[in-house]
């Protein structure tokens, strides 16, 4: 009987296997060198609102802008959330809590803010800083870090057209099939993960986090002695447990979730290590010991994790 | 024997001022609750990161009830050494006063009756302690809201003989001290004029507030400009090795904060710790 497209058996496997394995390899290396960015982040180079951004996208953002106003005494809620602007921008104010003490003093509700117009355009501005700065991932280069898997999907097409050719050629397929599943499960993993931070960013949110650790509120900080600011990064930080923690009646009142770091960003344990895994964020979801409350609104291993 | 010896103006760490109390330049002593310390193992990172920056660390005990008729527990007085140890502290601290009894805790630190016998429990307490302990231990008096009815002593009397039959430093509180006179009419100035002032290790200062007529040590306050001048009044008889602002809440802005240390500095003649050229 003649072999399966005039190649022998083991030839085809032999080479399907040598094919995987280059296209394996150079995918990782060039997914990490895409998703690697800047050799160095200095942690005090992000302003708060930025690291709210990196940790937790444009939501947590506005977050932070809202807790540096609201401890700032420039803006309040009423028990039907409705926020109201009750002073000017204060210093130290960056655009977006201009933009958001703006459509703040123009009746916007906390839930719409981030479809006002300067709003919207603030946080854009911060997006693209942080991807100037190499810290977020944009489409580019995510359509880039698909070409490895997409290869690797092909290479899976390929064998399972053989494995279809040759079983019509009453010839065995065992092996073939145990080889080509995998290359199939890791170029599908890799083709639909879409690492939003550099490794550089999760390392710099990760120091900024053992820099400031002072500031979870499991410590429960001083707020009026950090000042808005400080608590603004807190937020950005740990999440908006902090703002429940320094004003739980306008966090209620403004309808924010209570969220603690468990939701957002790569994580960080008391060991001081990173569990972020080597491709740009690792689904690991060791909970925090010491510090973060696992389990309230979150909790570990829910809610997404880094990386996403 | 004066363990804290040109250490200036320092701060009571608590960890929700852990970031404000990091970033104080000139800083050179804290103290810290001696229960808030772990059993075994190194103390918090923040902690460690001012013990490297070469501030002193003194515990501070709140719970070994030295006060109490019974003898203090063995396993409380381990624990204070213990932490005393894990930060090489250069003494440490108790209040005279008991916070329980047959067994039942108070939850607050309780004044004793100022007797002969109250003199001996507290001597005895101590000897037991400091047997225990590798370095001094300063004792404080704690602001008494009422008088017991059978007090023999006078307050100077009390400490001065705990003091020296226990040869303990004094850790003096100036808000008490004004606290109490206030509070029952009397100059305070007449306490420091024969309190064993040579015996300080170092001096708590606190805010406090009146309310109903009566003054009360809160450390959730501001320092009144009364207390700042009764430090000062204390200086100049007999300036302390150390002085140090206690705040338990209520937190103020930093600048607030900042500006009472200043203050101390000011009251004391000793270097602002807020700014670089303190050190």
């Amino acid at each position: 009987m003649a072999d399966t497209w005039g190649i022998p058996g083991p030839t085809f496997l032999m080479l399907f296997a040598v094919a995987a394995a280059v296209v394996l390899v150079g995918t990782l290396i060039h997914r990490s060198r895409l998703f690697s960015g800047p050799a160095q982040v200095r942690v005090d180079q992000l302003s708060p609102q930025h690291t709210a951004y990196l940790n937790g996208g444009a939501t947590l953002a506005v977050y932070s802008s809202l807790t540096f106003l609201r401890q700032a005494h420039v803006i309040e809620a009423d028990q039907q959330g409705r926020l109201t602007r009750t002073g000017g921008l204060p210093a130290g104010g960056t655009p977006l809590d201009a933009a958001v003490l703006h459509a703040v003093g123009n009746g916007t509700r906390q839930s719409e803010l981030r479809q006002d117009r300067s709003v919207a355009e603030a946080l854009n501005t911060l997006d693209a800083d942080l991807r100037r700065a190499g810290l977020t991932l944009d489409s580019g280069v995510l359509a880039r870090a698909r070409r490895g898997p997409l290869l690797l999907l092909a290479l899976f097409a390929v064998a399972v057209a053989r494995v279809v050719a040759g079983l019509g050629n009453d010839k065995p397929v065992l092996f073939l099939v145990l080889l080509a599943i995998p290359v199939g499960l890791v170029g599908l993993v890799m083709f639909l993960r879409k690492p939003r931070r550099t490794r550089a960013a999760d390392r710099a949110l990760l120091a900024a986090k053992r820099q400031f650790n002072h500031l979870r509120p499991s410590s429960h900080p001083a707020w009026n002695t950090y000042g808005p600011t400080q608590t603004a990064l807190a937020v950005g930080l740990f999440g908006t447990a902090v703002l429940w923690s320094a004003d739980p009646a306008f966090a209620d009142g403004s309808d924010i979730p209570n969220l603690d770091e468990s939701v957002y960003g790569p994580r960080w344990n008391n060991s001081g290590s990173s569990t972020t895994g080597g491709d740009g964020g690792s689904t690991s979801s060791s909970c925090s010991s010491g510090g973060s409350s696992c389990g309230g609104g979150g909790g570990c291993g829910g809610g997404g994790g880094c990386g996403g | 024997m004066t363990p804290l010896a040109g250490r200036g103006v320092g701060i009571g760490w608590r960890p929700e001022l852990s970031g404000f109390v990091a970033e104080l330049p000139g800083l050179r002593f804290v103290e810290v609750i001696a229960e808030s310390l772990p059993h075994s193992g190194e103390p918090p990172e923040a902690l460690a990161r001012l013990l490297a920056a070469g501030v002193a660390v003194v515990p501070h005990g709140v719970k070994l009830s030295l006060g109490g008729a019974e003898p203090v527990d063995p396993h409380r007085v381990e624990h204070l050494a213990q932490a005393a140890r894990a930060v090489n502290a250069p003494l440490v601290s108790e209040h005279i006063a008991y916070v329980r009894a047959g067994g039942v805790e108070a939850g607050h630190l309780l004044p004793l009756p100022r007797s002969r016998e109250a003199v001996d429990a507290v001597v005895a307490n101590v000897v037991r302690a400091t047997a225990e302990l590798d370095v001094p231990l300063a004792l404080e008096p704690i602001a008494a809201l009422f008088e017991w009815p059978d007090d023999e002593l006078t307050e100077a009397e009390f400490l001065t003989e705990i003091l020296e039959r226990t040869d303990a430093a004094l850790l003096l509180d100036i808000a008490n001290v004004y606290a109490n006179a206030r509070n029952r009419g009397e100059d305070p100035m007449d306490l420091l004029d024969r309190l064993p002032l040579e015996r300080m290790a170092y001096v708590h200062v606190a805010g406090g507030r009146i309310h109903e007529g009566r003054y009360h040590d809160t450390h959730t306050d501001p320092v009144p400009g009364e207390v700042l001048e009764l430090l000062g009044e204390l200086c100049a008889r007999q300036r302390p090795p150390a002085v140090l602002l206690e705040r338990d809440g209520h937190y103020p802005p930093a600048a607030a904060l900042r500006a009472e240390l200043d203050a101390l500095s000011a009251a004391t003649g000793y270097p602002v710790i807020t700014a670089a050229a303190g050190r």
